[in-house]
This record gives structure tokens, C-alpha cells and sequence, in this order.
């Protein structure tokens, strides 16, 4: 485990990514819900910047019984193309190749840390 | 060599930065990539200057026109929208809303605006050339060739002399800004269709110029493609060699694409709709028999429409031939004499099985041409072809810019 600090607790707003630079290997940060969620600042869709693209709801619907369920869903768009990535688990909701690659999440007192096993190497 | 970047392209939250990175661990640098559609459009306060010397009077817009006057695509499709509606300016403007009643085309759409999209319909002279000889090379293009994006549905506005001025006119306006001066900008003669005589013109006076390598239409017409009266344009193509480079156009908020509800859904329809029909009707009226020396090239509407109507095509002119006294081979065949630009690229779970076929199918090889649509919102990447496990080196060279090279004779 590779633990390198991204940024203070007290940086983080809500759904505002830090994106930060390790070598080559950019990595975006969010704060959702008290959570944090790390990754990849790359689309496997075509290569963009994933993370710096807008972080919007999403409805979705769902049979449920017999009656219609209403879900939103938060989602990270890459600026790109649109390809949007639910922010609490990076997945595509359909494609399953579309997935961001994440990072686990370490809260060390004040400061906000990402396990990178390739530093300068991904 | 790459040209000496400039900073100002470099680090802007959701550019470009990616694709440059792309660019270098491929080697792209070293590859002679071929953009065959790229947009800009002009301010038309640039165009007017070289408008006033075909247009008679001092043309003024409509002061009821609530769009940014100076974005004519707006207002071919507004004036489009009240010719087939019977409509006032501030009709247009209310049924629009209830057409899109949710955020689409004509408000900003969510995901789908980015740092390089935002201001691409209003660049500068400079910001244009500095956008393709810098930050195109950057990414890997060599050459660009350059779609008026606003003159699409140029065939709508009501004035038919204006149509012609404005055509003219940009052709000016790029010949004394662009072409020849840089190496990596060239572009298209937008043709007034509705005076085919005016079309056949324009042709002969600026077919041979350096940078212009071919002509446009739009495919959104009345008379579609195959019509006799579009045969003054055939001519002068044919005897200028100037291959018709066909750029699909979509109708956003009017029928039939309207009845769609969402922009996927007419996205998805739109483009594709009016290339089929052009495509079908130079088939069947025999506008390729008449003209064989005319280069077909079909842009911006995907390929995999292709394998679909040559399998039809070809089921019912068995059924059919007596409508198709020109038809010397099996329609299929025509369509792979074709060439297709690949932008947007279909790649259903990244690069099918079925992609591959269709490649093989329409001979992408020697038919197909690498295409951004850079600055538009779907662009495609040159990684998007490079990336493809089942092309061969050669074959990405070929598709990624030696074939329009060729084409399109570009040294």
C-alpha cells in the first residue's frame, strides 16, 4: 500500500473534485455524501479527462412492482464526449468496458490520502 | 517535427491535453494524419466585406431575429422553420421551446458543452489558424479540411442570390485568409444548389485554387441528389475534378427529425436519414453512370449504415430494375465505390467483431477517411482509428491520412 496525500479534509467541498498529479498518473478526488472517492483522471472511452468534467444527476427509472421507481443518480461526465460515470462506483451504467479506474480512500486525521500501488507508473 | 505549441492551448480544465499525450506515445507526430472534417465558422461581420461584392445591396439581418445575427446557421434553420410552418420570428422561437422542451440543442446541454466547443462557432481568423496548425498538430493532424459549419442548410434561407453571395463569399474570405498561406488548412466550395448554373460557376472560377479539394451540398434538399437539374454541377465537377464531399446535417427541432423527443434519439437518426436518401437517389437516377469521374465521399454519418443499404438496395433492384434504366451494376457496388469519412466512429463495446466487418465490407482500407469533426461535440480523436486491434500499421497509415491524401491531392 502506497499512501500519498491529495489535500486537507478542509479543502474538499461537496462534488468538487482535487485533481492531483503523480508523475503521470492523474487522479481525481471527490467528497460526496461524508464519503471520498478516488479516480483515474482518464475516460476509457477515448482518453479524456474524465474528472474535470461536470458532476450532474442523473434520473433514472425502474419497474418496481408494477409501478414506476425514480432514481437519481450522481455522475461524473467527461468533458469530451458526455460518458458519465456514477460517482460512487465509476461504472458506465450499461457498457461494462466503461469503468473508471478507482483508487481506495484513506481519511488520516486532517489530511485526505490515496493508495497509489503505481505511483508515477500507471 | 511538431510546430512550436502555444502555452495558451495547454492545461485547460477538460481539453485537449490527453489527446497530445495520446499523440506522442503512439508517434503520432510522425504520422501524415488527414483531418477530412473540421469546422469553423467565421464572425459573419468577416464574411460581409467579401459578401458586399456579390450580394447587390448592404445585406442586414432581421432585427427581429433574437439569435446572435452573426451565427447564420441559426437563422437558415429559423428561417427553414417559418417557410414550413408559416410562422412569425417569435413563432419560430415558441415552437422551438415546445419541440425542445427540454435543454437541447439551442440551450446549453449539460455534459455535452467543453472549453474547446464553447466559442468554436465565433473564433477569429487567428484563433482559427492558431486552433489548426497548433492545436491540431499538437493532437497529431497534419491537415485539416474546413466545414463552414453555419452553411450546412445555407439551401434554406429563403434568398437564392444570397445563398449564391454567401457561397462565394466564403470561398473569398478562406482564399485570402487561409489557403496557400497554411499548409495545414484547407477546404470545401459550399455550393449554391438551388442555382445550378451559379454552383457550376463558382466551380470553375475556384476549383483548381490551392486548398479548395472538393464541393458541398447540403443533403437536406427538395430534389435530392439524382435530380437532372443538379446536372450543371455534375458537369463542372466532372471536368474541374472536384469530388463531392458530402457532409450529413442534421434538422434538430423540425420534422421528420422532430419527432423524435431527444437529442439522442435524433442524433442518432438525423445525420444518416439525408445521406441515404442522396445516396440512393445517385444509384437509382443514374447521377454515377452519367458522371463517373465524380469522387463520392459521405461524411459524418458513420458507416455502419452502409452494409444495410447495399443488402436492400440490391434485394429490391432484383425486384425492381425497370425503375433503374441506368444501372449497369449491383447498387451494392456503387456504395463501394464510395468513400466514407469515419467520424462518428461506431465502435459498440469498442471495436466489435462486427466493426471489423464492416470495415472489411466498404473496403476502409482504401475508402475510408480519419475525420475529427474537431471542435464539435462527438469528435473522434486520431486514437480512435489507431487504437483498432484489427487494423494493420499500413492500414492505419492508409485510413488515417494517406487515402485523402491521395484523394484529395494533398502534397
Amino acid at each position: 500500500m502506497t499512501l500519498v496525500k491529495v489535500a486537507k479534509v478542509a479543502q474538499f467541498k461537496e462534488l468538487e473534485p482535487i485533481i492531483a498529479e503523480f508523475g503521470e498518473l492523474s487522479v481525481g478526488v471527490y467528497k460526496f455524501n461524508d464519503k471520498y472517492y478516488a479516480y483515474r483522471n482518464w475516460c476509457p472511452h477515448q482518453g479524456g479527462p474524465a474528472c474535470e468534467g461536470k458532476v450532474r444527476n442523473v434520473v433514472e427509472y425502474e419497474l418496481d412492482q408494477g409501478s414506476v421507481k425514480t432514481m437519481t443518480r450522481t455522475k461524473i461526465f467527461c468533458p469530451w464526449h458526455g460518458v458519465a460515470y456514477d460517482v460512487t462506483t465509476g461504472a458506465h451504467k450499461t457498457n461494462k468496458k466503461l469503468r473508471l479506474l478507482s483508487f481506495k480512500v484513506v481519511v488520516d486525521n486532517e489530511d485526505v490520502l490515496v493508495d497509489l500501488p503505481r505511483v508515477g507508473n500507471a | 517535427m511538431i510546430n512550436p505549441s502555444s502555452n495558451k492551448y495547454r492545461r485547460i480544465r477538460g481539453g485537449l491535453d490527453n489527446a497530445v499525450k495520446q499523440a506522442e506515445d503512439r508517434g503520432l507526430h510522425d504520422m501524415n494524419i488527414v483531418d477530412a472534417d473540421a469546422h469553423y465558422q467565421p464572425f459573419l461581420d468577416l464574411l460581409v466585406k467579401y459578401l458586399a461584392k456579390f450580394y447587390g445591396v448592404k445585406y442586414e439581418f432581421p432585427p427581429d431575429t433574437e439569435v446572435d445575427p452573426r451565427l447564420l446557421g441559426g437563422i437558415a434553420d429559423k428561417y427553414e422553420m417559418m417557410r414550413r410552418f408559416n410562422l412569425t420570428p417569435n413563432g419560430v422561437d415558441s415552437m422551438r421551446d415546445q419541440y425542445l422542451a427540454a435543454p437541447m440543442l439551442w440551450k446549453e446541454s449539460g455534459p455535452l458543452t467543453r472549453p474547446e466547443t464553447r466559442n468554436a462557432s465565433n473564433w477569429s481568423v487567428q484563433d482559427a489558424i492558431d486552433r489548426y496548425t497548433k492545436r491540431m498538430y499538437d493532437i497529431g493532424i497534419k491537415r485539416s479540411i474546413i466545414f463552414p459549419n453555419s452553411y450546412m442548410n445555407l439551401n434554406l434561407i429563403p434568398d437564392p442570390n444570397l445563398e449564391v453571395a454567401m457561397c462565394n463569399a466564403w470561398v473569398d474570405f478562406m482564399l485570402e485568409n487561409f489557403l496557400g498561406k497554411y499548409q495545414e488548412i484547407l477546404t470545401i466550395v459550399p455550393l449554391p444548389a438551388r442555382s445550378p448554373d451559379k454552383a457550376a460557376e463558382l466551380i470553375d472560377r475556384v476549383g483548381s485554387e490551392k486548398g479548395i479539394v472538393g464541393a458541398y451540398f447540403s443533403p437536406i434538399s427538395d430534389k435530392l441528389f439524382g435530380h437532372e437539374d443538379y446536372d450543371p454541377i455534375y458537369e463542372a465537377m466532372n471536368r474541374k475534378e472536384v469530388p463531392a464531399l458530402i457532409h450529413g446535417r442534421a434538422h434538430f427541432g423540425i420534422p421528420p427529425s422532430s419527432e423524435f423527443n431527444k437529442r439522442l434519439s435524433q442524433n442518432f437518426f438525423a445525420f444518416p436519414e439525408w445521406i441515404i436518401k442522396q445516396v440512393v437517389s445517385i444509384i437509382v437516377d443514374g447521377t454515377v453512370e452519367r458522371f463517373p469521374r465524380i469522387k463520392w465521399i459521405w461524411a459524418e454519418s458513420g458507416i455502419t449504415w452502409v452494409p444495410w443499404v447495399a443488402h436492400r438496395l440490391d434485394s429490391y433492384y432484383q425486384m425492381l430494375e425497370e425503375d433503374a434504366p441506368w444501372v449497369r451494376k449491383m447498387p451494392s457496388e456503387y456504395l463501394k465505390d464510395f468513400y466514407y469519412t469515419s467520424q462518428p466512429l461506431e465502435e459498440q463495446y469498442n471495436a466489435s467483431h462486427e466493426l471489423e466487418y464492416i470495415f472489411k465490407y466498404i473496403d476502409a482500407e482504401n475508402k475510408l477517411l480519419y475525420a475529427s469533426d474537431y471542435p464539435h461535440w462527438d469528435f473522434d480523436v486520431p486514437a480512435s482509428i489507431y487504437d483498432l486491434h484489427f487494423l494493420s500499421k499500413r492500414q492505419k497509415e492508409k485510413i488515417m491520412g494517406e487515402n485523402s491524401a491521395n484523394l484529395f491531392k494533398i502534397r
